[in-house]
């Protein structure tokens, strides 16, 4: 009897510091689940952002990144693509560049998908988690528009630029181009439709 | 028994030292051998010279490209051609001052082949997913006589944006008009 209560004593704190371990992985586990379940319901708001938001209403966000293009933009600039009388305009924070509509050549829209953790962050996320977990980070992506300007310079030099915005944005900027006066060579469709490429 | 180890010592730290020396020999060997395979190569190819150059864009032929690869294979030639500093007037396609132009080249590019991969399959698989894009790069003078062509393939395979597969090409034909001109 004796040597069981010893070893039920000696075994006490071994105890403790098992269920504080156990305590510690489960909140470590809620931890994860919360950051996943939000990244999940974060990634359709991503590509929602853009094309649901009247442009009238508060600041506007610089979601649309300028791939290409504008001579007076860095490639990948973040920036807000708006329809101007006249002209295509991206503001970025610290200049604008115009495309006049006159000098539009052609518009193009195509679907597309982003990675949410991308580039050189995205990817020293990525390597951060041991045991290839990063591998599952790559699967958040959201839905993404790519929109093609081809367009003309004063002295007759052709230009394309490339715009990726949220889903649903290159097709709205697509229509109203077209309603401005841009040509196209395929008529805008409505939003959600994909384009058939030439 | 520790006067052989102590005998021994000199000879090991020799055998280290001329091992060290072969190993550093047999790595600089290539480089040094290198400098007289690129002179000959350079020798074969005369150099061409031409002030001005005109960049026609990528004739898709037959394939499905999407028209953002079309318009980025172009806008990826025309800053690396600029960046090389080898032409004084660098002409978009369709402008008005390459007609006036004396010694002009253009370059034309056709798409041969095209495969769009995955960014997300490439980034969870590594191993499928690519996208590349095979360009055959001809330059030629006003009169439509070809003076230099080459195929050139573009990539993307891990890391990075499907159009990044242009941006790829366009720096291996920066590397070609490096050599070339």
């Amino acid at each position: 009897m004796n040597i069981w209560n010893a070893q039920h004593f000696l075994g006490a704190p071994e105890q403790k510091r098992e269920a504080a371990r156990r305590s510690r992985w489960l909140a470590g586990m809620l931890v994860l689940g919360a950051t996943v379940i939000s990244g999940v319901c974060a990634a359709p708001a991503f590509g929602q952002t853009g094309a649901s938001t009247p442009p009238s209403q508060g600041p506007p966000e610089r979601n649309v990144d300028c791939v290409l293009g504008l001579p007076t933009m860095k490639h990948h600039t973040m920036g807000v693509l708006t329809v101007q009388p006249g002209a295509l305009r991206f503001a970025s924070e610290k200049a604008k560049a115009d495309i006049s509509i006159a000098s539009i050549l052609d518009i193009f829209t195509s679907n597309d998908s982003k990675q949410i953790f991308s580039g050189v962050g995205g990817n020293i996320a990525r390597a951060a988690v041991p045991y290839g977990g990063g591998r599952v980070l790559a699967l958040f992506s959201h839905g993404t528009e790519v929109l093609t300007v081809e367009y003309t310079d004063a002295d007759g030099g052709f230009h394309g630029a490339i715009f990726v915005t949220p889903k649903g944005q290159a097709t709205a900027l697509k229509a109203q181009l077209v309603a401005g006066g841009a040509k196209a060579s395929i008529p805008p469709e409505a939003p959600g439709q994909e384009e058939k490429k030439p | 028994m520790k006067q052989p180890i102590r005998a021994a010592l000199p000879i090991l730290f020799a055998f280290v030292l001329v091992g060290t020396g072969l190993l550093l020999a047999g790595s600089l060997s290539p480089v040094s051998g290198a400098p007289p395979q690129a002179a000959a190569a350079a020798q074969a190819t005369p150099k061409l010279t031409a002030t001005a150059i005109q960049i026609d864009l990528l004739d898709p032929g037959d394939l499905p490209i999407p028209p953002e690869f079309r318009v980025a294979v172009y806008e990826y030639l025309v800053a690396a051609v600029e960046r090389s500093n080898k032409f004084q007037h660098v002409y978009r396609s369709g402008n008005h001052g390459a007609a006036g132009g004396n010694d002009l080249v253009i370059l034309k590019t056709t798409a041969q082949a095209f495969t769009k991969g995955s960014q997300k399959q490439r980034e969870v698989t590594t191993v499928s997913g690519a996208t590349s894009i095979k360009i055959h790069a001809e330059f030629t003078d006003r009169s439509g006589k070809v003076l230099l062509e080459k195929d050139l393939e573009g990539k993307v395979r891990f890391f990075g944006g499907n159009l990044d597969a242009t941006n790829d090409f366009a720096k291996k034909l920066f590397t070609l008009i490096g050599q070339t001109f």
